[in-house]
């Protein structure tokens, strides 16, 4: 285990470094010249721009700014955006709102979807397996920006029901509909596998030696073809996590959420290539981190995995 | 394990089975319909089949897969799968109708009073929890735990005080036990028994005491059987009841699981599939069910462990008094382990009676093709009828065997010559995580000669499979050489390698698996003739006719696809798609394994058919002895990797060398019937040729 652990770390050395390398590329290769785009409709100042350029060492060859970068990276400074503020303190910022628009999708994604899904599973054919059904695929079959808008317009703007957009601070009801929306693909493929699984669970040999012991239905089903269908279900979920966590740039652009997500569209918007990188490095490191304990929770959930 | 497990049960003293003045049946099943609805309607699995089980009898019910019968064993537990439902007719279990009975009712029977062991081993234990948790639901869903144990005691405190009755429910704690040995010890040190004696009798003591499995009047029996000083004492003071932990252990080490306390907290992939099936008899047994349905218990095991374990589960259900209800598709197995036997075909009972009476006088003639097939009653190479072109003289064949007329006229034209030589033949497996290499393949050497059957014998493990593989080229040996045809099978590179493929063809076990099926049965014909540039388009279809026409199926197979087809026609699909090269041998990895007695016949008396036909020669991998007597003309022993016994099939079967030999013989269900004459079939296998 603590082996396994150590190599998938080491494994993880390579992904970030080359992530972000391709990344810095992207960011370095993107057209027009941020310096220039500051001075606006006035004319540049060679000297001043120059030394903007010193200061933020786009003036060296890229791999330099690269390695200059990383080296920020690793004493924690990702250095300041063009107006002088420590990307840190964006960072700061923006992540604790998308940790809370996460989790709530999370929860709803988690909750609704085992719910729907097993319920679905256990009465195959029924109508309400049909309509979650549809239901779902309808969900997954509609673009994000598309639902969102809708429900933005009917719950939000006609109805009044929830507030439309959640603005700089945002409360907990403001957060809903955002969340709604952000889980709402995720949801769909969370009920469809509940229920698969569920259902193939149910005519498995070992469930029926259960009922053969003479356990009741209702430990039949809870002990025996809940947990075994749950395993890839949770593995989902896991990995669905991490993506939420990385912010959902869509979803926080419809609904003015000042998150992570957002926080990088605007540095894409403005050039800001320090921004950038420094938070697609984050993204990055949650995702491996998210994927790690994904894994390890697979052998916690079923015995049979074995990590060596 | 301890000696007796006894416990009496109102059964005990009934005299099973023959016993005319038997009053209550325990099951009676009435003319029971079993429908399974379909997309396009229904398929009658069960019609009015009638069956009756009297306490303390043991039952078979004999059919192929699809007959019916493990379906009416599940119509009786009341667990039909998916869309099945009884349409008719009755089942009583102890006077009781069980057809539609309510599902708090049954599950209120089922463990209890019925109890099933079910099929695959593999398969029926939920991965994800450990042995003993499941071996405890068991006992729990059917209020065996302690807690009921100690409340009872708590109610009748007072028979607990005077002497233990003999059906109580008091099981020796592994608590207790180490007190219970001191006490044994010292009474034996005090009636003048001492050192290694003493040792001795006390390992002895050790072993048999069975924490969770004997009970406080067990214990009080043997300890005054063993004339111990106040036995009385010793018994009431010392068991006192167990932990439920004790009793999943107790049980465990019941159906044979060695050290079970320790084998209870590991999970089921980490057990063989014989222990698997240990669990699950364990599991079937815990609730003391009165009836024990079987179903197919040891189809999937290696014919030594299905032996151990069959007679393990006899042993214990005479000892419990509990009534068997077996499901089987070998009629030997069957005759050989239950006194009543009943026979189902397409749905329906077509004969029913004493064992021995139906396997010599068998009256239906579904009943009378079974006898005749079945592989563990028949005690000869299958003599095919076709002139026999290139039957080889060998030894094995020519002796002894009659009906070798045919071949001993053309015995002098018949190429000795080795096709296949294989000599020191070794693989080694590296394994994960372990320094020590598994060494698969230990130096294994054999030839096998042009127009002859050579069966590769072994359990799951032997290396059989690796050599199998290694002779097509599929795996790599670390060391050893192959030559085929005189030449080095291993030194072939790309053309020379395509054309050893186009000689020397592999016919699979899994016929569900062998056979793409996205394939339609013409393109899995013509696709090795295809890959091989053989032909064109129009003769390879005729070709495709023609395989077909050798394995006995319709032209009209060709458009169908694998779904559509029986595992039997499958399997002759993957033999005719092995022919369409033309090839000279033929490596058939457990090729009849998966297929029902009269299927399975049914192929082997084909390839027999097809090897007097074009000379082909057979290397033959199994596990079943039973099929090695019917189509090998040399039998190779394998064991742990290495060859322990190497002779023609005669003597191996005649005088066999090695204990491991004796053994695989002697696991062959059914081997010690006799039927009608000498133990020979009572007319020629009744197949087709």
């Amino acid at each position: 285990m603590g082996r396994y652990i150590g190599r998938r770390v080491l494994q993880a050395i390579p992904v970030l470094l080359g992530s972000t390398l391709l990344i810095y590329a992207l960011v370095f290769a993107l057209p027009g010249d941020p310096v220039t785009a500051m001075f606006g409709d006035r004319p540049v100042n060679p000297v001043v721009a120059n030394q903007i350029r010193a200061e933020y060492n786009l003036d060296k060859p890229f791999i330099v700014q690269y390695l200059l970068f990383l080296k920020g990276v690793f004493t924690l400074n990702f250095g300041n955006t063009f107006s002088g503020q420590p990307v840190v303190n964006i960072i700061a910022t923006a992540f604790p709102v998308t940790i809370r628009l996460a989790i709530m999708a999370f929860i709803i994604e988690a909750v609704f979807g085992i719910l729907i899904g097993t319920i679905s599973g256990l009465r195959r054919g029924s109508w309400f397996d049909s309509v979650s059904l549809v239901l779902s695929l309808a969900l997954i079959a509609v673009p994000t920006f598309v639902f969102g808008f809708v429900l933005q317009f009917l719950l939000g703007v006609k109805l009044h029901w929830l507030p439309p957009t959640a603005g700089a601070s945002p409360t907990f009801q403001s957060l809903l509909l955002p969340a709604l929306v952000l889980a709402s693909v995720s949801l769909a493929y969370v009920i469809r596998l509940t229920r698969t699984s569920v259902s193939s669970n149910l005519s498995a040999d070992h469930v029926r030696t259960a009922r053969a012991k003479g356990l009741t239905e209702r430990r039949v089903i809870g002990v025996h073809v809940l947990r075994n269908s749950l395993i890839p279900v949770v593995t989902f979920l896991g990995g669905d996590l991490g993506a939420l966590m990385g912010g959902a740039v869509v979803t926080e652009r419809i609904f003015n959420v000042n998150g992570i997500g957002n926080a990088l569209y605007q540095a894409i918007l403005r050039g800001e290539g320090t921004t950038v990188v420094s938070i697609v490095t984050l993204l990055v490191l949650i995702f491996i981190i998210s994927n790690l304990v994904v894994d390890l929770l697979y052998a916690v959930l079923d015995p049979r995995i074995r990590y060596v | 394990m301890s000696e007796d497990l006894r416990r009496s049960t109102p059964t005990q003293d009934q005299q099973p089975g023959g016993r005319r003045a038997v009053p209550e049946p325990l099951v009676e099943v009435r003319n029971l319909d079993v429908d399974f609805r379909t997309g396009g309607g229904s398929v009658h699995a069960v019609r009015g089949a009638n069956l009756t089980i009297y306490p303390g009898q043991s039952v078979a019910i004999v059919g192929e897969s699809g007959s019916g019968k493990s379906t009416t064993a599940h119509a009786i537990i009341g667990l039909l799968p998916g869309s099945g439902r009884v349409t008719g007719g009755s089942i009583t279990f102890g006077g009781r109708e069980l057809v539609g009975l309510r599902r708090r009712e049954l599950e209120r029977l089922r463990g209890s009073e019925i109890g099933l062991v079910p099929q695959d081993p593999m398969s029926n234990l939920n991965p994800v929890w450990r042995i003993g948790f499941q071996v405890k639901e068991a006992l729990t869903a059917n209020h065996l735990d302690v807690t009921r144990e100690q409340r009872q005691r708590l109610e009748d405190g007072l028979v607990a005080e005077s002497s233990p009755r003999d059906d109580d429910e008091l099981f020796l704690g592994s608590a207790s036990k180490p007190a219970l040995l001191t006490d044994i010890r010292g009474a034996l040190e005090d009636s003048g028994v001492s050192g290694t004696s003493l040792d001795e009798q006390m390992k002895r003591w050790d072993e048999t005491l069975d924490v969770g499995s004997v009970t406080r009047s067990e214990v009080r029996r043997r300890l005054l059987a063993a004339k111990i000083s106040g036995a009385e004492q010793i018994a009431l003071g010392h068991v006192t009841g167990s932990t439920v932990n004790d009793r999943v252990a107790g049980l465990l080490t019941e159906a044979g699981l060695p050290d079970s306390a320790r084998r209870a907290r590991q999970y089921p992939h980490e057990f063989s599939g014989g222990m698997r099936q240990r669990a699950l008899i364990a599991i079937g047994l815990a609730g003391r069910p009165k009836l024990l349905i079987a179903d197919e218990i040891t189809s999937a095991l290696d014919v030594t462990v299905q032996r151990r374990i069959l007679d393990h589960l006899e042993g214990l259900t005479r000892q419990l008094g509990t009534t068997v209800l077996l499901i089987t598709h070998d009629l030997g197995l069957a005759a050989e382990r239950a006194e009543h036997l009943v026979v189902m075909y397409k749905g329906r009972v077509v004969e029913s009676g004493p064992a021995l009476d139906i396997l010599q006088h068998p009256e239906h003639p579904y009943t009378k093709r079974l006898v005749a097939s079945a592989p563990s009653l028949v005690s000869q190479r299958i003599q095919s009828t076709k002139h026999a072109a290139v039957r080889t003289g060998t030894p094995a064949s020519g002796v002894g065997a009659p009906g070798v007329g045919a071949a001993q006229g053309t015995a002098e034209l018949a190429d000795h010559r080795p096709l296949i030589e294989v000599s020191h033949l070794t693989r080694r497996f590296d394994i994960r995580g372990s320094k020590e290499p598994l060494l698969a393949v230990d130096d294994v050497s054999f030839e096998v000669r042009r127009g002859t059957t050579l069966a590769l014998v072994g359990e799951s493990g032997s290396g059989k499979s690796t050599v199998a593989n290694m002779v097509l080229r599929l795996l790599e040996p670390t060391k050893g050489s192959i030559l085929f045809d005189g030449r080095d099978a291993l030194a072939l590179r790309k053309a020379e390698l395509l054309h050893f493929r186009r000689r020397v063809q592999p016919v699979f076990q899994n016929p569900y698996g062998s056979l793409d099926p996205q394939y339609s049965i013409y393109r899995a014909l013509v696709e090795p003739m295809r890959i091989h540039h053989v032909g064109n388009r129009a003769s390879r279809e005729k070709r495709a006719r023609e395989l077909l026409d050798m394995v006995q199926l319709p032209a009209s197979t060709l458009r169908r696809y694998p779904n559509e087809l029986s595992g039997g026609q499958r399997q002759r699909i993957a033999i005719a798609r092995a022919l369409a090269l033309d090839p000279e041998v033929i490596v058939c990895d457990e090729a009849v394994s998966a297929l029902d007695v009269l299927v399975q016949s049914q192929i082997l008396t084909l390839l027999n058919d097809l090897q007097a036909e074009f000379g082909l020669t057979y290397l033959f991998i199994t596990h079943d002895l039973a099929v090695v007597r019917q189509i090998a003309d040399e039998v190779v022993v394998m064991q742990h990797g290495r060859i322990v016994e190497h002779s023609s099939t005669d003597e191996v079967f005649a005088h066999p060398q090695q204990a491991y030999t004796r053994e695989l013989i002697e696991a062959i269900p059914g081997g010690s019937l006799h039927i009608g004459g000498a133990g020979a079939p009572t007319e020629p296998s009744g197949t087709a040729s």
